[in-house]
């Protein structure tokens, strides 16, 4: 179970994935076991709904109302375009951290890289253990979602559903590079969660308001959540969309790899 | 005789701070070498130099004759590294943190591991959390013993090891120097490796101030000695012994603090002419004794 820097990653976050994990599905749960209920009640929904700011509405992934009251929307502005993925994207910033910030701050890198292992591997293997984790907690709402489907009836495409899963895991590795990136940088455990944190609220908040602002519309395409979002992969599956999330993590775990080996180690 | 390792004006600032300063250093194969000076010296520097934790400003450093910045890896496979300021991973038991780095390490099992912790009487299966500062630092030195490496790199070793385990530590040292290892073991008081090195290098301010055989270092080092009799003594007599530098006179007479380099032995045998109540010796700390020492010589070298 410690055979390496990626087992221990995993290893030590054994008992607090967990937690994770329940959250994540309960969340699911308590979404999907609404279905039933906004279904039959859709017509009073969407006129209360008519009346909202589209601001407001933006804000918690319910754009379009035509699309609100599909199962497709629904899921979609309940897990893939908010809260849902909001806690999968934290728990990549948390992996991101941990992997060389998060070890520096507590002072077990010294010992760590006193062994025969380079900075290199440090990271990618800090970045795969993300990897892995954030993949597992997308496919529990994936496997929650696969499960209750035929219950509620909410008929949705199975391959939009990967896609989705793909998609938010991606989206969430974008963050947790950057905060690996961060960490790997400075050094500092505060810096990268602040910048990961920062960087999700700020580019969800631009991806759901931009749009309502000529001016300014286009920044919507500056935000991982476009990215994800955009070709409406719960609908539609996979999109090229994809790609520039999965650039934009390249890119930054490259970054976090030349940033560490090139600095000093803080005692 | 191979240099195990060599520095050639080995620099390190951060920022404006100094670090160590142009250090010119040589340890051979199979010797101990005791690096000495107070805190804030640039000991801890020099060793993460050693370990390429940080990049030198200026100068390089080779180690077991790699260079530290392109062989790093293969220099650490080589090395055991205690570190000073010791952080461990506090939710796994010793066991679990030695298979974790054994593993790293590519070794079969747990190496000398076992076996150096029942030397140590240290139970392994505890968690890191719940050991005793004396404890951790067993664990440490386990770590850095147990693949049997050429070279022992220690910052502060004995720390926190009670009496009992420290002669256990330097009674390993001697076993294994025997087999040729070598060794780098920093300290802040001489006294904590006179006991086993063979060579002392004085470091202060970033620079290297003197090395020097353990033999030469003792017979330059200043003692303070304090006498009490029973009867006013006055100290002109023991002015002038040539190994008294300083001698000063309290209580009409009756007491005598003397600062000596040498042996004491005149002195000794001075006092014993008159009726001695009391005798203090204070074997000088290094801040206070050796620098002082260096420093009233012209800062030598």
């Amino acid at each position: 179970m410690l055979d390496s820097v990626f087992a221990r990653r995993i290893w030590e976050r054994r008992t607090g994935y967990v937690w994770w994990l329940l959250g994540l599905v309960a969340l699911i749960g308590i979404t999907v076991a609404f279905w039933p209920t906004i279904q039959r009640d859709t017509d009073a929904l969407g006129q209360l709904f008519e009346s909202l700011p589209q601001g407001f509405l933006a804000i918690f992934g319910a754009d379009d109302i035509e699309t609100l009251f599909t199962a497709s929307g629904f899921i979609n502005s309940r897990m893939y375009s908010s809260v849902g993925a909001i806690i999968v994207v934290f728990f990549a910033i948390s992996m991101g951290t941990q992997a060389v910030a998060g070890e520096e701050d507590k002072r077990t890198l010294d010992l760590l890289l006193a062994q025969p292992v380079s900075r290199r591997s440090v990271v990618l293997e800090g970045f795969l253990a993300m990897v892995v984790m954030t993949a597992g907690l997308a496919a529990a709402v994936f496997l929650v979602l696969v499960v209750c489907d035929p219950l509620v009836g909410l008929d949705l495409p199975l391959e939009g559903l990967f896609a989705a899963t793909v998609g938010v895991v991606l989206l969430a590795l974008v963050f947790g590079s950057l905060s690996l990136a961060v960490g790997a940088f400075s050094g500092s455990r505060a810096l990268a969660i602040g910048v990961g944190a920062g960087a999700t609220f700020g580019t969800f908040f631009i991806n759901g308001l931009a749009p309502l602002v000529d001016a300014i519309a286009w920044t919507q395409r500056l935000t991982p959540f476009f990215w994800f979002l955009d070709s409406r992969p719960l609908d539609n599956g996979f999109s090229w969309h994809f790609l520039v999330l999965a650039a934009v993590v390249a890119v930054f775990v490259a970054g976090a790899v030349w940033g560490f080996e090139r600095r000093d180690v803080s005692v | 005789m191979t240099a195990v390792i060599e520095t050639r004006g080995l620099t390190k600032y951060y920022g404006t701070v100094r670090g160590v300063d142009d250090l010119d250093l040589v340890v051979e194969k199979g010797e101990v070498f005791g690096f000495i000076g107070p805190n804030g010296a640039g000991k801890s520097t020099t060793i993460r130099l050693f370990l390429d934790f940080i990049r030198p400003t200026a100068g390089a450093a080779r180690v077991l004759g790699l260079d530290t910045r392109a062989d790093s890896i293969e220099i650490r496979r080589r090395v055991g590294y205690l570190p000073g300021e010791l952080a461990m991973y506090e939710r796994m038991t010793g066991r679990e943190m030695l298979r974790h780095f054994a593993a790293l390490r590519r070794l079969d099992g747990l190496g000398e591991a076992v076996e150096i912790a029942e030397r140590f009487d240290l139970d392994l299966d505890r968690r890191i959390r719940s050991y005793s500062s004396g404890n951790r630092q067993k664990l440490g030195l386990v770590q850095a013993f147990m693949h049997g490496p050429e070279l022992l790199i220690l910052d502060e070793p004995t720390n926190s090891l009670d009496p009992l385990i420290q002669q256990d530590f330097y009674t390993m040292v001697d076993e294994l120097q025997e087999e040729g290892h070598t060794f780098f073991v920093s300290s802040h008081v001489l006294p904590e490796v006179e006991r086993i090195a063979d060579r002392v290098g004085i470091i202060r301010r970033g620079r290297l101030v003197v090395t020097e055989t353990v033999a030469e270092l003792k017979a330059k080092a200043v003692r303070r000695l304090e006498l009490y009799f029973s009867e006013p003594v006055g100290d002109d007599a023991f002015a002038a012994l040539p190994s008294v530098r300083a001698a000063v006179s309290h209580d009409g007479g009756r007491a005598i603090e003397l600062t000596i380099t040498g042996s004491v032995d005149p002195v000794v045998k001075l006092a014993s002419r008159y009726e001695v109540e009391r005798l203090v010796s204070r074997d000088g700390e290094l801040e206070e004794a050796f620098l002082a020492y260096y420093e009233e010589d012209g800062r030598a070298r």
